[in-house]
């Protein structure tokens, strides 16, 4: 499990968390029914509010990518590969929405939006 | 209680609390204002007070797990030590005094007898009456209350020497170290015993009530 | 559980007043007490304590009302008041050899331990300590009895940032167990920003916000941008607008900032919020 947090992002610290949970749950870099350390232990860590924390917990586990057992802790929920695609797809097309609204103001057409994916995805 | 008179003397305490006590010896001058040994007293509580509020003394003890009110009984408690520790320490020497002074030899002022014991008491009476309520209702001006009690206290050695000197009668009863005069004098020493517990007790209870007050 | 309740504490002094003071803390956080100097932070402090004589109010520590329980209730605080120097002509073991016999609960391994953490030398008196030394010293006699809560007055000021980072990790690491709680206050909000869980914030005796860092941060904006667009902007929205010669800059509620289109919008840090807050009147 990897988090790495930046502070000149303008995304709320829970939300990174959040996200960079979610993705590697889909990559499938964090196995189902691993156990996620407790939330105090992350908040200690990462030198941020344990309310932060919980919130990126709570948010995982109301998307469906974590379950918890009380007493026990919280782990990632058991998902299969076609459920995971989906999940991809979701934390894509909600990030894609965001950019698409930028480029839009930017005034790019279509097009021109995909010239540049196809110019920059192999080349970032 | 008792961890709170451990504080006093492991954190509270002021060298003259000890040095002074030694100033008992001025009970073999053979003329002299005997009063003198035991005011000094009253300056070395002054001085545990005033060290007290420079080294936040007050604070650092109210932050401890203790009832506001304990904090003044405790100090009232060092203060009765100190007190009754110069009064029985200069017993022995009064004792002394009157073995190499001719009786009746100190123009100065009484003899230290009985009825000087008591008498003493009585001025440590005035002293904690005066003193203890006046330093609580501020827990911070203790200059004012060694003003105002100093004070007192002299005039009180004034008026009692005053009275030895000049009136006959109580010059024969009180001014002398004859043995048969002693038993007679008990009854000063009685009253001025009595008047030191009760000034004590009220004092302290009075700075009891005026501290709980007193923000710090 | 609660266990710090504030509850309508009132104080009147001739020049300042605290005006129905109410927080409360759950156990397992840590509270940031923020405002500038003379908001009345020490003297809420001094309050929950009784060194202060409250008009009107009510303190529960633990759920036990203070007033009556006072010392059961100071058994279960660690307290320690940045720049109080007790004793100064003491040694640091003297002072804890009489701190010790007030607590049953006290932990004498404890208490040596975070002498080595915070570099200390118990034979030394406390006028040879810097000020920094100081603190850390009064924090080690408030964490050696395994108090619940922690009550620090301005526990980081005077320190350096190396130090201020180590004991941010200490406090992280007192409420990991979800036990203890800290409420410590401050003006160095950066160390808040890393660490609490809630923010407490005190402008002249009144407390303005108290709930949780994350909403209160997200609560407002930085709005900057030209003067000309400060001129048609509706004023109302903009909070302690600050303008100088190349364009103003103010706080604003997040959900106000659509109104300023074409303006610069930012997160505000705590810092920030206090600055503009405290210019509202």
């Amino acid at each position: 499990m990897q988090i790495v947090l930046s502070n000149t992002s303008d995304q709320p610290i829970y939300q990174q968390i959040y996200e960079q949970l979610c993705a590697q749950i889909v990559k499938g870099e964090l196995r189902a029914d691993f156990c996620l350390p407790p939330i105090r232990t992350v908040a200690k860590e990462l030198r941020i509010s344990v309310i932060t924390v919980k919130k990126a917990w709570e948010e995982l586990e109301r998307q469906g990518f974590i379950y918890t057992i009380t007493g026990k802790g919280c782990f990632v929920a058991p998902l299969h590969l076609h459920e995971r695609a989906g999940k991809r797809d979701d934390l894509v097309a909600e990030r894609l929405q965001k950019d698409l609204a930028y480029y839009r103001g930017l005034g790019l057409s279509r097009q021109e939006m995909l010239e540049l994916v196809e110019k920059y995805y192999d080349h970032p | 209680m008792k961890n709170l008179l451990y504080k006093e003397f492991k954190l509270a305490k002021h060298p003259t609390m000890f040095l002074f006590l030694a100033f008992a010896l001025m009970l073999l001058i053979p003329s002299y204002p005997y009063y003198v040994a035991f005011i000094y007293t009253c300056l070395a509580v002054f001085f545990v007070f005033l060290t007290g509020r420079e080294t936040k003394d007050v604070v650092f003890t109210a932050l401890l797990p203790v009832a506001k009110g304990d904090i003044v009984r405790a100090r009232c408690v060092l203060v009765v030590l100190m007190e009754l520790a110069q009064v029985l320490i200069s017993v022995p020497f009064a004792i002394l005094s009157v073995r190499i002074n001719p009786n009746g030899c100190n123009p100065a002022g009484i003899e230290a007898n009985v009825a000087f014991f008591g008498l003493v008491l009585g001025m440590y009476a005035l002293f904690n009456l005066l003193f203890f309520p006046i330093f609580y209702r501020t827990a911070y001006n203790a200059g004012r209350a060694l003003l105002i009690s100093g004070l007192a206290v002299m005039l009180y050695i004034v008026v009692a020497e005053g009275l030895v000197l000049a009136v006959p009668l109580i010059n024969a009863y009180l001014d002398t170290t004859a043995a048969s005069a002693q038993l007679r004098q008990l009854p000063v020493l009685a009253a001025g015993g009595g008047l030191y517990v009760l000034a004590t007790w009220a004092a302290c209870r009075k700075s009891v009530r005026l501290f709980e007050k007193v923000d710090l | 559980m609660e266990l710090l309740s504030v509850n309508g504490l009132c104080k009147h002094y001739d020049s300042f007043a605290l005006r129905n003071v109410s927080f409360s803390l759950e156990e397992g956080y840590i509270m940031g007490f923020i405002g500038r100097n003379g908001a009345g932070k020490t003297t809420t402090l001094k309050s929950i304590l009784n060194l202060v004589h409250p008009d009107a109010g009510e303190i529960r520590i633990l759920g036990q009302p203070f007033a009556g329980n006072e010392t059961a209730c100071k058994q279960n605080l660690g307290v320690a008041f940045g720049g109080a120097d007790y004793y100064p002509k003491r040694r640091l073991r003297d002072i804890a050899a009489v701190t010790r016999r007030f607590y049953p609960k006290w932990d004498d391994q404890a208490y040596l331990d975070y002498l080595k953490r915070f570099e200390l030398d118990d034979a030394k008196r406390v006028e040879q300590l810097s000020a920094g030394m100081k603190v850390k010293f009064s924090l080690a006699l408030a964490l050696s009895h395994d108090a619940r809560l922690l009550l620090l007055d301005e526990p980081t000021s005077g320190l350096d940032p190396i130090s201020r980072d180590d004991l941010v990790e200490l406090f992280q690491s007192l409420i990991e167990t979800g036990e203890r709680s800290i409420l410590f206050s401050t003006h160095i909000t950066s160390d808040l920003e890393k660490c609490a869980d809630y923010i407490t914030y005190i402008r002249d005796g009144q407390i303005l916000a108290s709930q949780e860092k994350d909403s209160l941060l997200e609560e407002y904006r930085l709005v900057k941008g030209p003067l000309a667009l400060l001129a048609q902007a509706d004023k109302t929205c903009l909070i302690g607008t600050k303008e100088h010669s190349f364009g103003f800059s103010a706080l604003a509620k997040t959900a106000d900032t659509a109104r300023f289109p074409g303006a610069e919008i930012s997160h505000a840090t705590l810092e920030e919020l206090m600055i503009y807050l405290d210019k509202e009147e």
